[in-house]
Formats: structure tokens, sequence, C-alpha cells
């Protein structure tokens, strides 16, 4: 496997063709400026010594600056593009100069040297005249003219509190970054000191790690000459050492993470090393993205992750040719990126990143549903594009290969490719199996994500349909007074919001970076979101489903979030270990805090002897009524929020520890795992555990639904009695829920996951009709009497779906009859599914893709292989049906009255080219006109298309028996006869009408085909 | 159309002799036609009204003044007259318009040198109707009749009065009232199946015209 593995890295990175130019350098470049007037980019050349000019032109080198003494540190070039000033570091020992800059005046050619006490770390031009100075001990502010400093101040990093008033600097600053806006009024600089200054007011805030470096964030505002000490981060460090402003000066990312104006963390990278040397990020406000090199792993390949400016959301990953290495700057244009690279420099032509070679797959995921009812294969197609239009390579492989077959493992984009499951290699496994579907290609810039192929051998017994929903799905909330179901996909950093009664996605709220758990307010308006990768809970108005201001959780990033009666708690992860407890939500505020202790119970490790405080992995929920609110612990710890006395009123640990399902039934039982726990949190009893881990709990008023997944194989759901709690009447289900290590999977560049051990995968909704699961899948939607005895069904005819006549190989049909489907479901587009809502129908045990099904009807597409009297089968939950005996003609050509148009219903699918209207009597059919007929039942064509899947473009599929098509007795011309491209069975023609037609209010328009002929009446008007 | 109205001409020549030369008429008319509301559709679904819409109508006219009281003439009109349906609260119309060509006969009240001359007139002619509205799947009212986008040729006839007035020599002044009469134009509105559309079509215009004699 890991030689696999190696081979599948290898033939992902090792070919793979990078975005953008290196420019080598010899030495090491420490900081850059670009001077467009001239068109070139000074280079800091720290450990040669001296300032590279590089011409942005063609990417060569000019002559030097002159020579320097120490070795260059910072760069700026003032906005004028007059002087550029070059900053010295601290002079190594046998060095004959001494820190401090240099003033190239550019214009006239010459320079001043100035010396400092402390080596230059940071320099920057904002929007005026005077360049912002860093150095190890001072912040100056310089006029390049004269070449004369002011200090700015002392002290003032001297502790740590914000904000501090000016004349406080502390001499320790090891190191300095800076970011400008793109308005030029704010300079960011990021400082890193070596150890970490003592508090200002440590009564009040805790204390710092003793041993603890730390990263400060100063904002200095060009107009007013005010710093401000932004905010503190200890840990881990906050690399890479770049920092980057939008326009405004109201967003920047500093290393691994995106602050706010006021210095707050709206988002982090998940996946942060702390490296300070490699790595970069810029800020391109005018496209409203931010491009970010932040390694994931240790010498990783490099890759830029083009992203979102407010959660991070990975939008692309794009190969590098070296990895970012300090300061990005963009030119005036914005089309062009310069970053410090490892090895020199980066030129990323990011205004055409559009139009760079990349191959990306159609979809997301792509789900496989058979059965007992699949056929021998199951086919869904993928399109491989390259956006911008390119023809490249690519490359496909398998996790698991046993049992797909792919129709290209490799060729050029644009392409299809079929991907063909064999149901038979995955009825073993049951349930839903996930492989991964990997793309690579030698000349595409990106890496395309591995699409997801879900295949579910779903048994007839097995109860449900699913509905697909991409991504990675953690969390899954109903909102009764809505009729809505709101879903976290944490992948993308979004809030799914579909409706409940059609599954229709209604909107997709975005979250902070990596959500994972929610709740509503108890006013029902408010939908709250934690993200563990942001410090800010995100909060939505649900009327207008529009953001709300967000919570603020200094140094914590929340988790799991409750409301009950007088208190929302929430789960955090902190940023510093004396503060991980459980956090209380101002919600009038919009700020938690964490309070000293849980009433009598420890909350933070402080005092001493609270050496368990809430971890990040623990998680809340509020009973149906808000009048309580669970916690639980993985290590086997529960505790109880009372809001009728507003206190954490119980807390015990009779476990060692327990993962799963989570929740209440009602208001006096509580359900973690598979324990049940009284009011008083005492242990009542264990459900049973012999069909696999417990995923889900769910309160239904008078009964309780749990769910439980096997470590392969379908879900269950089970009632649970409240009069004794014995679960009954386990039903197993079509997909297993999630649980945690279903939703485990390797993480991929900066995209975020963060999963708990315990899962909330039940809900009922609203109208209390259906359950839903959450699965690898998206939904399972099962109905609520999923345990109830379904008859067995009985089928009392098969005519044509379009006008009730014979059937015809290839045709759509009808099966009429009682007891059909346990309820109605219809599918989308085709391909169509061979089970749709728990029912599959075989004919000579082949089976039908089916659209529709009721109790009563249910529309399937037979195949073109089929003739002459043949048995149907139908199988629901109820069992088989008794086989039915019906004929199927070669050739039965039968149009659709499935028009309508006002008032109008029933009406025949002949259309009028010329307004692309349904024949009618006010539309009636003139000479010299092309009129469309849509039909089904003229049997096969060529090429063949599966029964069920959607008819080509290319080539058309045209009927085998060409049809004659006449009004009255006047043929008409037969341009076009074959299938719909894009539906399943259903057939056009198209035919024109001659100049001699004859007026008529009512004439037939007949078809015939071989000996069998339709007619639908028409009306005719001339001219 | 072409070989009717030289015919009509050549007819009036014949009529007026050598008298036909002494007053001609040119003339430029317009005014407003007033449909009236005759025509009834009636079927299982109850009763509706159709017809044309009220309009304007412009046109020429060539007159022939042969005897001291009596002349003829032959004229053009074009009528913009859309189709509509109506039954219980609702409606709907169909855009269309229609062509007129008649020949009549004028007789007058006073003598030919009085300066101002009332008359009656009568005669016959076709009517063209062109529907020109966007045919649809659905049109309100289909149960009834379906307007259509066709054309429908229909005899007409035409009666009436109106008084001319010399403003001076050469130049005269008419005010007039025709109602011109034609067969229900079934193509255009095409009755459902079912529906009987009964009735005459009534187009009532109020003209005024400014011509030229010689």
């Amino acid at each position: 496997m890991g030689r696999l593995v190696g081979l599948l890295c290898c033939a992902v990175f090792c070919h793979a063709a990078t975005f953008g130019t290196v420019v080598p350098v010899r030495g090491t470049v420490s900081d850059i400026a670009l001077d467009e007037r001239r068109g070139v980019l000074y280079l800091a050349d720290f450990s040669a010594g001296r300032i590279q000019v590089l011409r942005t032109a063609d990417l060569s080198f000019a002559n030097p600056l002159p020579p320097l003494a120490e070795p260059a540190s910072a760069l700026a070039l003032s906005p004028d593009g007059r002087y550029l000033v070059v900053g010295y570091y601290q002079s190594f020992p046998d060095s004959p100069g001494q820190p401090g800059f240099t003033v190239f005046d550019l214009n006239n050619g010459t320079q001043q040297n100035v010396v400092l006490p402390s080596p230059v770390l940071a320099l920057a031009f904002g929007g005026g005249t005077q360049a912002l100075v860093v150095t190890s001990g001072q912040f100056l502010l310089l006029d390049p003219a004269t070449a004369r400093t002011q200090a700015l101040g002392a002290n003032l990093l001297a502790c740590r509190s914000t904000p501090v008033p000016l004349g406080r600097f502390s001499p320790s600053i090891t190191w300095a970054s800076t970011g400008v806006s793109g308005d030029g009024q704010t300079i960011i600089v990021l400082a890193k000191t070596t150890t970490a200054p003592p508090l200002c007011t440590p009564q009040t805030e805790e204390p710092p790690p003793t041993d603890a470096s730390s990263e400060a964030l100063i904002r200095y505002h060009v107009g007013t000459t005010q710093v401000d000490v932004l905010n503190w981060i200890f840990s881990p460090p906050l690399g890479p050492r770049a920092v980057s402003v939008n326009t405004d000066g109201t967003a920047f990312l500093a290393g691994w993470a995106l602050f706010d104006s006021q210095g707050y963390l709206r988002s982090q990278f998940p996946h942060t090393l702390g490296d300070l040397r490699l790595g970069g990020v810029a800020f391109d406000s005018a496209r409203n993205l931010i491009y970010a090199d932040i390694p994931a792993v240790a010498k990783e390949s490099p890759v830029l992750h083009v992203v979102d400016t407010d959660s991070l959301a990975v939008r692309e990953r794009i190969n590098l040719p070296q990895a970012m290495a300090g300061r990005s700057l963009f030119s005036s244009d914005g089309q062009t990126l310069y970053a410090v690279s490892d090895g020199g420099i980066l030129v990323l032509p990011v205004g055409s990143l559009a139009a760079a070679p990349r191959v990306l797959a159609s979809r997301e995921d792509l789900l496989f549903q058979g059965g007992s009812c699949s056929p021998n294969s199951m086919s869904q197609t993928l399109d491989l594009v390259d956006p911008s239009g390119g023809n490249l390579d690519f490359t496909l492989s398998l996790d698991h290969p046993a049992g797909i077959h792919l129709s290209a493992a490799s060729g050029t984009t644009p392409a299809t490719v079929q991907i063909d499951v064999d149901p038979a290699a995955f009825h073993a496994a049951g349930g839903t199996t996930i492989v991964n579907l990997n793309i690579a290609s030698t000349r595409g810039v990106n890496l395309s994500p591995p699409v997801r192929l879900l295949i579910n051998t779903g048994q007839v017994d097995q109860r449900g349909r699913l509905v697909q929903v991409p991504g990675k799905i953690v969390d899954l909330l109903v909102d009764g007074t809505r009729n809505r179901v709101y879903l976290i996909r944490q992948d993308k950093n979004l809030v799914l919001v579909y409706d409940a009664a059609s599954f229709q996605l209604i909107a997709s709220l975005r979250t902070g970076n990596t959500p994972v758990g929610m709740a509503m307010t108890l006013d029902q308006r408010y939908l709250l979101v934690g993200n563990d990768n942001s410090q800010f809970a995100s909060v939505f108005d649900l009327e207008t489903l529009q953001p709300s201001a967000p919570i603020l959780f200094p140094n914590a990033y929340p988790r799991t979030i409750a409301a009950a009666y007088g208190a929302i708690w929430a789960t955090v992860r902190a940023t510093d270990p004396q503060a991980q407890g459980l956090y209380r939500v101002d919600f009038t505020h919009r700020i938690a805090s964490a309070p000293a202790s849980l009433g009598v119970y420890c909350n933070i490790p402080t005092p001493s002897y609270c050496t368990s405080p809430v971890p990040p992995d623990a998680v809340v929920a509020a009973s149906p009524y808000a009048l309580s609110l669970l916690l639980a612990i993985p290590d086997g710890t529960v505790a109880l929020w009372d809001s009728t006395v507003s206190r954490w009123a119980v807390a015990r640990q009779d476990f060692t520890a327990f993962s799963g399902a989570y929740g209440t039934l009602g208001e006096n039982w509580f359900v973690v795992d598979q324990h049940l726990l009284d009011a008083s949190l005492y242990p009542a009893l264990d459900f049973q555990t012999q069909t696999g881990a417990s995923s889900g709990i769910a309160f239904a008023g008078t009964f309780g639904l749990r769910t439980t997944a096997a470590s392969t194989g379908a879900g269950i759901v089970e009632r649970i009695d409240l009069a004794n709690f014995e679960t009954y009447h386990a039903t197993p289900t079509f997909e297993a829920p999630i649980t945690a290590a279903t939703l485990s999977t390797p993480s991929i560049g900066q995209i975020g996951q963060t999963i708990l051990p315990f899962t909330r995968s039940l809900a009922l909704l609203p109208d209390q009709s259906s359950v839903l699961i959450l699965g690898p899948s998206g939904l399972t939607v099962v109905p609520l009497n999923f345990d109830a005895a379904v008859s067995i069904p009985m089928i009392a005819g098969v005519t044509n779906a379009a006008d009730g006549g014979p059937a015809a190989a290839g045709g759509l049909i009808s099966i009429s009859g009682m007891n059909l489907a346990p309820a109605a479901a219809v599918a989308g587009a085709p391909p169509w599914p061979f089970v749709l809502g728990e029912v599959c129908a075989t004919v000579n045990s082949e089976p039908l893709p089916l659209f529709r099904v009721s109790p009563t009807e249910v529309g399937a597409q037979l195949p073109t292989t089929v003739s002459g009297t043949v048995p149907l089968i139908l199988q629901t939950p109820g069992g088989p049906s008794a086989s039915f005996l019906f004929n199927v003609q070669g050739t039965a050509p039968a149009i659709f009255h499935s028009g309508a148009s006002g008032d109008q219903t029933g009406l025949a699918t002949v259309v009028r080219l010329m307004n692309n209207d349904l024949v009618t009597f006010t539309n009636p059919i003139h000479p010299d006109e092309m009129i469309t007929i849509y039909l089904t039942g003229m049997g096969q064509t060529a090429p063949d298309v599966r029964s069920g899947d959607p008819a080509p473009f290319d080539p058309l599929a045209l009927v085998l028996t060409p049809p004659a098509v006449a009004i009255g007795m006047t043929p008409l011309v037969v341009t076009y006869a074959g299938l719909t491209p894009g539906e399943a069975g259903v057939y056009q023609i198209n035919a024109y009408v001659p100049h001699d037609i004859a007026d008529a209010v009512q004439t037939p328009l007949t078809i015939t085909q071989g000996s069998a002929s339709t007619v639908a009446l028409v009306r005719v008007v001339n001219p | 159309m072409k070989r009717t109205i030289p015919a009509i001409l050549w007819s009036c020549s014949l009529l007026a002799g050598a008298a036909c030369a002494q007053s001609r008429e040119f003339g430029l008319i317009g005014g407003y036609g007033y449909a009236a509301p005759t025509l009834t559709l009636t079927g299982l679904a109850g009763t509706a009204q159709t017809g044309f819409r009220n309009g304007a109508a412009f046109g020429v006219y060539l007159a022939e003044n042969p005897y001291k009281y009596l002349g003829g003439e032959i004229r053009y009109l074009y009528r913009m007259s859309d189709m509509k349906l109506s039954s219980g609260g609702t409606s709907t119309q169909f855009g269309a318009h229609s062509h007129v060509v008649h020949m009549d006969l004028l007789a007058h009240f006073q003598h030919p040198d009085s300066r101002v001359r009332s008359f009656i007139a009568f005669g016959a002619g076709v009517k063209v109707i062109q529907g020109t509205g966007a045919e649809s799947s659905f049109q309100p009212l289909h149960q009834f009749a379906a307007l259509t986008k066709t054309m429908q040729v229909l005899p007409t006839g035409d009666v009436g009065a109106g008084v001319k007035l010399s403003l001076r020599p050469h130049l005269r002044i008419r005010f007039e009232v025709r109602d011109y009469i034609s067969p229900q134009p079934g193509k255009v509105i095409t009755a459902a199946p079912g529906v009987n559309l009964a009735g005459m079509l009534h187009d009532i215009l109020g003209l005024a015209a400014l011509s030229y004699t010689w």
C-alpha cells in the first residue's frame, strides 16, 4: 500500500506542471521592492550583501546597486519611486560595517548611509513620504530626503496589552515583516520577540507560557502616525514570515492567520507548521482572493492555495515550482505577483491563472446505487475539462480498482470517461463504499481533488432513499419553524440549507473556517455555527439567510454550541491550555468567555487541582424544550445544565470513555453513545450494540429513535420505547450513518478537517413524516413508519407512459396497480436509478431504470432488447409481486400527452419550431414550418443507448425503423427521427409542413412506424 | 383586386358619359370605427362575445359626379382592428387589421353648385382581415374560439350618409358615417369544436375627408 501511495504521489507531484517562473538568485533574498517606473524589482540579497536588480520585462538581471557593507535585511521604495531604502541586519563578527540603513536616491544616483544602534528588521513606505523602520530596538520614521529618523516611541512591546500607549518599547524583536494596505494608509508589522513580554495587568489576564517567544501584530496608521499593538500570538509561530494587507486595511494576513482591523483572528489555515522561513501569502483584493503557500507538512511540494478572503475555503490548489519564502508584491495592474521564494524570486502571472492549463472534473461525487435490482454494471460518466479550453493529458487512478472499470485511464481534455461499476464486487461490503478516483496531469498546473465514487449496494429490504449531498457533511439540524434542513459542509466552509419538503438546496451560507457544530437560538431566529479555525462563531439570520454579527471567542476556537433557557454554551479549542474550558456566550454583545468554574465544578485548569478542563473534543446538546443542556466529554464525563436554576447541576464520570451518539430523549433522559442516563445522569441502561456503533439519537415525542453503524454494511434505525427504553424494530437503511471513523480522511493541503468523536446523524422532519439520517453520501430519508408492515405489491397493468397504449422496446412504461411503492418518489435527470423510493422492477430478470414511483403507479424504461410476452416483477419492502406478463412490441410509437399550457393539460407534445410552443387549437400548425413531435416506443436506435441513460448529443441516436408522418392525407418531410439528446426513452421526430397543407380545425397527425401507428388531432391554418 | 378597380372606373365612365369629366374628386379620408359587439359564440361552456376592437381608419377615394344628384366613388380604407374575445369577466385580444375596398353610389340632396350638399351612400366591396398577433398554445377563452394569425377575405356591404362642404374652388371637405356589414370571419376567429359562431359584423365608422375636385 505504501508503495502504491508513493507511486500515486509521484504520479501527482513528480511530473506535474507548475505555475509561474522561478528566477534563481545566487544568494538569499530577504526582501523585495517593485519599481514599476523603471521596470525593475530590487532584491535584498542578504547573504551576498548586495541589492540585485531584476528587469521585470525579461527577468534578466541588471547591474546591482553599489555594494553594501552589511547584509541587506529589508527594502522599501518610496511611493514616488525616487528613494530606495535598504536596511541592514546585525553585523556578523568580523564584519567591518555597522547596522543601519542606506537611502538610494534613484533619480540622482546618490546615496546616504545612516548607522543605527540596532539591526533593521523591516521597512515600509505607506502612502506618505516617510518610511517606517523597524529595528530590533526601535520603531523609527525616516524622511528619505534627509535620511533623518524620528523615534516613534519606546517600550511599545514592554508588556502584553492592547492597546498600549506610545513611549514603551521592548528591545527584544528578533525579526519583523511588514505589509502595506492598498490605499497606503495602514502598515501592519509582524514582529517576533525573543521571549514573551510580561503581562501589563497580570492580575486579570492569563500568564504567558514561561518559555515562549511570541509574535506581536502592530498597526501603524500613516495619516496619524499612530501605532497600536493589535494582538499577540504564542503558538505555533506565526509563520510564514509574511504580511499582506487588503486594500483598505480592514483585513490582513500575517503568517497562517487572517485578522480583521482590530486584530481579531477571523480565520486561520488549519494545518500550520509555523515555519517562519517557508511560505507566503498575498491578499488579492481586486479578485477577492488570497494566494497562500502555507506548508501543511514538512518538506511538502510547494502548493499555492487559492482561497476565499473570509473563510479561507480552498478554491484551487496550484503546483508551484518553488516554495514562497517571505514577501510578495503585486504589480499595479494586479496581473503579476512577485514573491520571494526558497531559491530566488517567483513570478506568478496570477492575472492569467484562469487561462492556465488545469484539469477539472465535472462532478465532486458520483453515486452508484444498485443492489439486488442493479444490473450487471452500473455506469456513470465524468467530464474532464481544462477550463482554459486546452487539450491536456490526464491520468486516472482508483484507490480500490476491483469492480470498477474506467473507459479510459488516461486521455486528453476535453474527455468524457465512463465509469462502470460491477455491483457484485461490492455486495459483500453492503451499504456505501467510497472509492476515490484520483486525477493527475503532467501538463496541468493544478492539483485536482479526487472524485468520490459512492457505491451503494442497498437491498430492497433496506429502507430509505438517498439525497446526495457532496462534500464532508459533519452536522445536521432541522428547522421546524421554516421546514428546512441545515447541513454543515466542512470541506467548503458552508452551511447548506435544504427545503425539507423537496430537498432542494435553498442557500449556501458561508461560515468561518472549518465549521464543526451548529445550534439555533431559542427564538429560532439565528443559526450559530462553531468554526474550529476561527475565533468567531458564525451567526446567520434565518429569516433573511444573511450573516449577522459573529460571536467573538477571544483566544479560542468554538466547536459545538447549544442554547438552553438562560444560557448558550459552547465547547472550544483554546489557544492557551490555561484557557481551555467551556465557554458561555453573551449573545447580546456577541462575545464568549470561559467562566472560572461551572458552578461547583471545574472549568478551566485553574486552580491547579482542576486538572481536567472541558477538552476541545467535548460536545454540548440541548434538550427538546431547552430546559437542560448535556455536556459529554470523551473521557466518560457528562454534565447537565439545569435552566431552572441556571447552573451546571450534575456532573459524573461513570465511564472511562465514550463516543458516537449524543442527545436527549425528552427533558429527563439523556443518551451518550449506547448509554442511557437518567435525570441525575446516572447510568440507567445500555442500548444494544450488536448492530454497531451508535451514531445518532432523536426524540419523537412518544418514542425515541437511534441509529447505529457497523464497520461495514448498511445502517440500522430502531425505535426506543420510552416506557421501558427497550429498542425494537431495528430496520436496515440504505446507508450507514456517519461515524467519526467514516468521516476522518487524510487531510489534503489546507482543506480543513475537524472530526469530533461524537456524531449527530439523526433528525426528524418537522412534519414527522420521515427520519433523516446523515451518511457519507448525504441524507437517507426514511419514512417514519419504516417499521410498519408493507403490503405485497400487486400489478394490474402495463402501458406505455405516453398515451396508455402498448409498450415497446426501449420505451417508457407505466405500471399500474396497488402497493407499488411505500411512498411517492421521482428521479431527477437521467441516468435513472434502478432502485427508487425503495422499489425496483425487473423484466426477464433484467432491472428497469425507474423515473417515478407511487403506491399506484411506477414509471420505468424498458430495455431495447426485450420483445414479445415478458414477465414483470416488482419488489418493494413488502416483498416481490407476482409475475405479470405483458406484451412488448418492437415499435409502438406513442405521442406523449403530457403537455400543459394555461388551464390545458394532457396536450399532445407536438411543438412548432416557429415559436417553440405546443401545437394547440390557439397555436395551429402553419405551412412551411417545422414541427417537433415527442414520443416514446420507437424501438431500437443506432447507436444503441442503454436504458436509463441519457441519449447522446453526438452522435445522435437514430431509430432503425424510420417513421412516416402525415397531416390528414398530406405527408410531411421527416428530417430527424431518433432519441432526444439528454433524455432517456424519449424520441423526437422533426418534420417539415408543406406549403399546400389544407386548413382544418381538427385533423389527424399520424405517425406510422412499421405496422404501428399513432394519431394526435391538430389544427392547421393556411397560410 | 388589381383588376377590380380599373373595371369599376371604366364602368363609371360608361355610366357618366361625357358628364364624368365635369366633376371629379380625389380625397384623403380618415376617422374612427366602432365595432358593434354583434358576434356571439355559444357552446357548452356558455356564451362569449367576439369581434373587433374600435380603432382608427384611413384611406383614399376617387369619385365621379356625372349627374346632377347622383355620383359614384371607389374607396380604400385601412382599419386598425384588433380582434377581441370576452366572456364573463375575462377578455383577450389579438393583433389584427383590415383592408376594405368598395364602390358606392351617392345620392345628393342639393344642387351641384350648392356650397353644402348632403348625401346618402350605399355600396359593396371586399374586406381583407389580417390577424397579426403572436400565437401561443394558450389563449384565454380558448374553449370558445381561437383568434388566429391568418388572413381572410370577406364580402362587405356598406350604407351611410354625410355632408360635403365646398371650402374654395376645387377644395371640398366631407363628413360622413358608414356601416360596413360583413359576414362572420370564421377563419381568423375560429369557433372551437362544438361552439357556434353567430351574427354579422357591423363596423360603424365616422369619417372626415378632404378632397380636390376638378
